[in-house]
Order: C-alpha cells, then structure tokens, then sequence
C-alpha cells in the first residue's frame, strides 16, 4: 500500500512539473496583469459526509442503511501558482467523519472475548464509525478562463487521532470460525467493537470543484476515496478491504495574499517584459 | 437545466425510500411445504398425512410409517419449500447440509437444520419419522420394591432408573401391558432378564404388530451413580488417599489426587462421610516446573497421571462416565471457603512458575454437563471441545466468597438443555467439583476449601 501512495504522490508531481513546463515553453512572454501568482494563506471551514466502505463494494452489506453523521472541520490552506492556470496548493485539517448504520451482516468474523476465541456472526446490526483525524490533502487546482470556477485533484494523508469502529448485534446467530452453529443472539446483543484493529493513518486521492464567491471567499466540494484499507494489515477480522470515502463541503476564506518577488516563478518573464 | 435537477432530486428521494430499514426486516423463517419425491423400497410412508407445524421456536415435519421398520435405513429424497422470509439454511453440526435427501438410520433418528430469517433469526426445522403405534408397549412395571426404580417409556426405549445401589446380578420379571393386537417374537409372559453388571444394561423383546411389521424394544438399567455419599474412599489416613471409583475406573467418581498432592481428602459429616477439596501449592521446583496453585477437584470420571502434563492438570482429568437419562437438576450438599491469599502461579519466559498475587476473591465451582458422544472408541473429554461430541444440557453453580456459602446448605442445580439436541439421549454424564474454579490457569487461593456430601440425580 505504501509503494501506491508513493507512486501517486510523485506521479502527481510530475505531471505538475511537466504541465509547468510545458506552458512555460508554449509562451516566450508573459504579461504580468495576467498571472495571478499570490502565495495565499487561509482558513477553511467545513463538513464530511461519509465513512469507510466495504471494497469491492460487492462486500457491501445488503441492507445497508447509514446515517452520515455531520460534524464541522477546520483547517488552514495554502495556495501557490505554477502557471496561470495551474496553481498547486496543501491543507492541514482537524475534521471528524462518522457514520451509523444498520445493516444485515453475514458471516462476520470476530472476537469472542467472553470464550477467548475468534468466532463468526450472522444477523441484524447496529454500527457506529468515527474517525477524527488530521488531514492533509495536497492538490492541483486548475482555473477556468472565467476566473472563478476550479476543478482540483490530488491525494491526501490523514493521521487518525481517534478511531472507534462498534457493532451491537441485536439478531443472529453465531457460529465458531468454521461457520459451524454455535447458538442463536438472544435476549442480550451482541457487542463486538474493531479500535483495535483500526490503522492510525490513512491515504488516498481527492477530486473537487470550488467557486470563487467573493474576491477572498471559495466554496468547494470534493470527493476523497482513500487506498489504503482502515484496519491494520495484520488484522484477522475482515476478508475484505474497508476503505474511507467522502463528500466534503468546504467554505475557505484567503487570509493573505502575498507576492514575495522572490517566490515569484515568472520573475525573469517580468524581467524581458519589462 | 431545471428539469435535470428535478430529475436528479427525484433519483435521490426514489434510492432513499427505496432502502430496506434492517428493523423491518422479517423475524419469520418456515417451511411451507414438504413433498417426498423418493423412498426407499420396503418402507411404506403415509405421503397423504405429512403435516408441518410452526411454533415460534421453527418448524417441525412429521412423516408417518405405515411399515417396514427392519427395512431400515430409510433413504428419502423430498422437494422442501419455504416461506418468502427465510433468507438461508444452515448446518446444525459440522456436517453439510443436504436439504436434497434425507437418510434415517431408524424410526427414532430424525434431522435437524436451522432456517434463518431476514433479520438473522435463526428458527430450528426438524424432520421425524412418525412411528406406526401398532406394536407399543404401553407400561413396563419390573417386580423391585416400590420407589427404588422409575420407568420412563420413550421412542423403542424402556429406561429403568435406578434410585439405590442393588446387588448384581440385578434379575427382572416385569408386568408388561402392550398394543392388543401385537405379539411377542421372542418373549412369553412372566420371562424375566438378568443385568450381569451395571455395564450390562440393554436387553430386548420384539413385537410382532398386525401388518406383520416388527418392532425391537430396548429394556436399559440406569443405575444411579454409585458412592454419590462419598462413604467409600481407597487408602484412607495415607498420602495416596483416593476416592473409591465404584463401580470401576470411569464409571463413577475420581479426584485429581497423585503422588504430589492429595487435594481431595474424606472429612466427617452427619455421623458419615463427605468429600473435601482444597487448594494447595504444589512445588515442583525440584523437577524444574515451579509452584504451582492446585485446585482440589472430585468429578466423574478418572485421572491419568502424566508427568508431561504437570503444568497442564485439565489433560490429566477424564471427564464423564455413561449416562442415558436426562435429569432436571442435581442437588449436593456443600459449603465453601475461600483461602486469604488470592495468586496465580505465572511463567515468564522460560523461568519456573512462580506465585504472583493478583486482586479478587478465590471462587469454588460445580458444573454438569449431559454429553451426546458420536464419536468412535472410548470418550475423551478434557471440557474442551472434542469432535462427535455434543453438550446437550449443562448446570452450574459458582460458590464465591460470600459468607452465605460458608454453612452446610443444600444446593439443586438445574440443567438447561440445548434445544436444537431435544430429541438426543445423553451417552454420558461429567460431574465435576473444584476448590477454585480458575484451578487450570492456576490461579486460586491456598487454604480455599469446598467441601460436599449427597450428589442426587433429579428427573
């Protein structure tokens, strides 16, 4: 898994590269009043729709009813411009993403700690996901020629602070580890909880819109798909992977917008020009 | 453009109702239907009378034979439906199931699978073979004194329970009422049946029904588990004090007594005698193992010295003896105290065990189990999970340091029977008693005593 997002992150930068290059050779000239190449400071707010999700999503429980739960996130941006259309820019995020569901769940493996064995359900379930975390997404944004709508995409890191992953069977059955019947979930539900088998991090990839509502003020709304599965890789619970994926709902306001000449890349551009 | 977001408005609302909410999902799971499409040849089955019954724990299928009981087994393929509700079948055993075709070994053998709801519920189907009662023996009266035995009619089976210690050989000669137009085959009126041993429990009379169809009935002697008094112990006022196995080694009681230590020991009681266990520090530094805590237990069946085994006592206690009947309870006579100093003989590493105290109470225990056993050869059980066998009942009582269990006090354990097994007779009984109940991990208190007298076997 480590070597996917290795190799996401430096594909990302080397199609950034070669997009800035390709721009800067397409042009032997170039106006300073068109290149908006602030180096932007902001703080955003926002919200997280979504969890982690059984993949390939055939291991999607049938019924599957969740119940996102909505909590604020908030973080600090930073943007900077490669080219006049192309800026690249990095998030630090405290957010929190949670999820209750009930779903009917077959043939979920476990850990039976009143019998100290690993044993199996079938049945009716209650499950809470709650992830908080620190996000940082690291992205591309390209502009439209209206100046105001921008398409992004890029990847993500996230360190799990805390992570709570709970199931209370309240009908079913159980059986031991090779599926055979070892008594119906009566009277008592079961409460089975995976924290501990939960990984501390997290990656993936990230795709969104934003719009320009105010000269300092974006809303945005992206779409993040981690690679990586939540549970460590050891863990002896889940034939399948369970990956995060989420709609975000950003509102950013640009805090600074500075113009450091010395940051500036088309500085030797303004040079012949002038 | 508006319409596009109407449509998409319509798409989210349609995929959102259209979730089935796990709380409305069915807890209901039957068998609605049951044809036989095969059957063996020389058995006569009564297709036109098969009824299914529901109840809120499953379904039952009911076959009556109309003849050809010696025809047995009976191999019967049927096309079974069920309710729209019933979400899958499974397995009650480790065994595949086959829902296509169904062998039953004798009238009485009958199969078991479970249907499970939508929810998950799980809901017991069984499939019997219904008996033609053309050759039944109605009452079965042997000439011991009154209240000294029970009888119990069940299946071909006439169960003799005996409820005193009777000398062996044990000779018969019941009063038998049976079906009228029945005849004997092999037994005239007045006949009687000698028992050599408790061992030698099973004899038969045949009737001959009507149809010409025959039917073998089985008469077992249940005795009762002897020295259940404790008033018989081996080498008494020696080192090698033991409870007397009676009626052999395991087929009455034992005690997890060896050349180390005799945790188990006779004290006096009520002018008679009564079984004490104790828990002790067995050191064993000498053969490199360490001090271990040392539960006294006394249980049915019988112990296996095995050196190689110190540090693992569970696999030197065989537990269960044979057992036929299904008793509502057990009752004994008990107290208990706990030792003051609660420990846990722990290894680290490869070092010896050594005494390390840990926080609670020591805690004494009684446990019962009524076990099917399938399996071949002998039963060894360990009350750890063995293959071919099933737990079909279990009791227990926890005696913990509370000050009401330091008086004598007569204590009636009731036994829960696993549903899914109702038509199982048990093959063997484990009685086991124990100073600490935590004795196989090592852990329990030095000086922690329970003490018992009178084990009775409840029906």
């Amino acid at each position: 898994m480590k070597i996917k997002v290795y190799l996401s992150v430096a594909f990302l930068c080397c199609t950034l590269f070669a997009l800035g290059n390709s721009n800067r050779s397409a042009k032997d000239t170039v106006n300073v009043e068109e290149v908006e190449y602030r180096f932007a400071l902001g703080v955003q707010l926002g919200t997280d729709i979504g969890g982690a999700i059984p993949f390939p999503f055939s291991n999607i429980p049938h019924p599957f009813n969740p119940r996102p739960q909505l909590s604020p996130s908030l973080g600090v941006k930073l943007t900077f411009p490669l080219v006049r259309h192309w800026t690249i820019g990095a998030e630090l995020t405290y957010k929190k993403v949670a999820i209750d569901a009930d779903a009917r769940i077959k043939n979920q493996r476990f850990n039976d700690e009143d019998r100290g064995v690993v044993a199996r359900f079938t049945g009716s379930a209650e499950m809470g996901m709650d992830f908080t975390m620190l996000e940082i997404p690291l992205y591309a944004k390209y502009t439209f020629r209206n100046e105001k709508d921008r398409i992004l995409f890029g990847g993500y890191f996230a360190w799990m602070i805390n992570s709570k992953f709970d199931i209370q069977v309240n009908k079913g059955y159980m059986m031991d580890d090779n599926g055979v019947y070892s008594g119906p979930i009566v009277d008592e539900p079961l409460k089975i909880n995976f924290n501990d088998i939960l990984d501390s991090w997290d990656a993936g990839l990230i795709v969104g819109y934003e719009r320009r509502l105010l000269p300092r003020m974006e809303i945005g709304l992206r779409v993040s798909c981690g690679l990586k599965d939540i549970f460590k890789r050891d863990n002896q619970y889940f034939d399948y992977k369970m990956l995060h994926m989420r709609g975000t709902l950003v509102l950013s306001y640009n805090l600074f917008n500075i113009k450091p000449s010395g940051l500036n890349p088309f500085k030797h551009k303004i040079k012949d020009f002038n | 453009m508006r319409n596009y977001y109407i449509y998409l408005l319509l798409a989210c609302l349609l995929s959102i109702t259209s979730c089935t909410k796990v709380d409305n999902l069915s807890d209901e799971a039957s068998i609605v239907s049951f044809q036989i499409t095969n059957i063996s040849e020389g058995i006569e089955i009564d297709e036109n009378n098969i009824t299914i019954t529901k109840d809120n724990k499953g379904s039952n299928v009911s076959i009556p034979l109309l003849f050809g009981r010696k025809n047995f087994p009976l191999k019967l393929s049927a096309d079974i439906r069920f309710s729209s509700t019933t979400d899958d079948m499974i397995s009650v055993d480790e065994n595949p199931l086959n829902l296509k075709e169904f062998i039953f070994n004798d009238v009485y053998t009958f199969h078991t699978f479970y249907m499970i709801s939508e929810s998950g519920q799980p809901h017991l189907a069984t499939i019997r073979i219904i008996d033609n009662p053309n050759a039944e023996i109605l009452s079965f009266v042997p000439n011991l004194p009154k209240d000294s035995y029970s009888v119990t009619i069940r299946d071909n089976n006439i169960l003799i329970t005996l409820k005193q210690t009777f000398s062996w050989p044990l000779v018969i000669t019941p009063t038998i009422t049976k079906t009228a137009t029945a005849s004997y085959m092999n037994y005239k009126e007045g006949d009687s049946f000698t028992f050599q041993s408790p061992a030698d429990n099973e004899k038969q009379i045949t009737l001959l029904a009507d149809n010409n169809d025959t039917k073998i009935w089985n008469i077992k002697i249940v005795p009762s588990i002897e020295n259940c008094d404790f008033e018989r112990w081996i080498k008494e006022g020696t080192k090698n004090v033991n409870i007397d196995p009676t009626p052999g080694k395991g087929l009455g009681w034992a005690t997890a007594n060896n050349q180390f230590v005799a945790g188990t020991t006779p004290v006096e009681h009520n002018g008679g005698k009564a079984a004490q266990m104790t828990t002790g520090i067995q050191e064993l530094s000498g053969i490199g193992i360490g001090d271990l805590i040392t539960a006294g237990t006394i249980f049915t069946g019988y112990f296996q010295m095995n050196l190689s085994a110190l540090n693992d006592p569970a696999k030197m206690t065989y537990f269960g003896i044979p057992f036929i009947t299904r008793p509502t309870s057990v009752s004994v006579e008990a107290k208990y105290t706990p030792g003051s100093k609660f420990q846990q003989s722990v290894k680290e590493g490869d070092s010896k065990y050594k005494l390390k105290d840990i926080s609670g109470i020591d805690e004494g225990r009684i446990w019962i189990k009524l076990l099917y056993w399938k399996g071949e050869g002998d039963l060894e059980y360990h009350d750890k999970p063995v293959d071919g066998l099933i737990e079909l009942g279990m009791g227990e009582l926890i005696l913990t340091g509370d000050a009401s269990y330091r008086n004598w006090n007569k204590y009636t354990i009731p036994i829960q029977y696993n549903s899914t097994y109702k038509y199982l007779e048990p093959t063997h009984i484990s009685i086991v008693m124990t100073s600490s109940r935590q004795g196989d991990y090592f852990i329990g208190a030095k000086g922690s005593t329970l003490t018992v007298d009178n084990v009775t076997i409840n029906y």
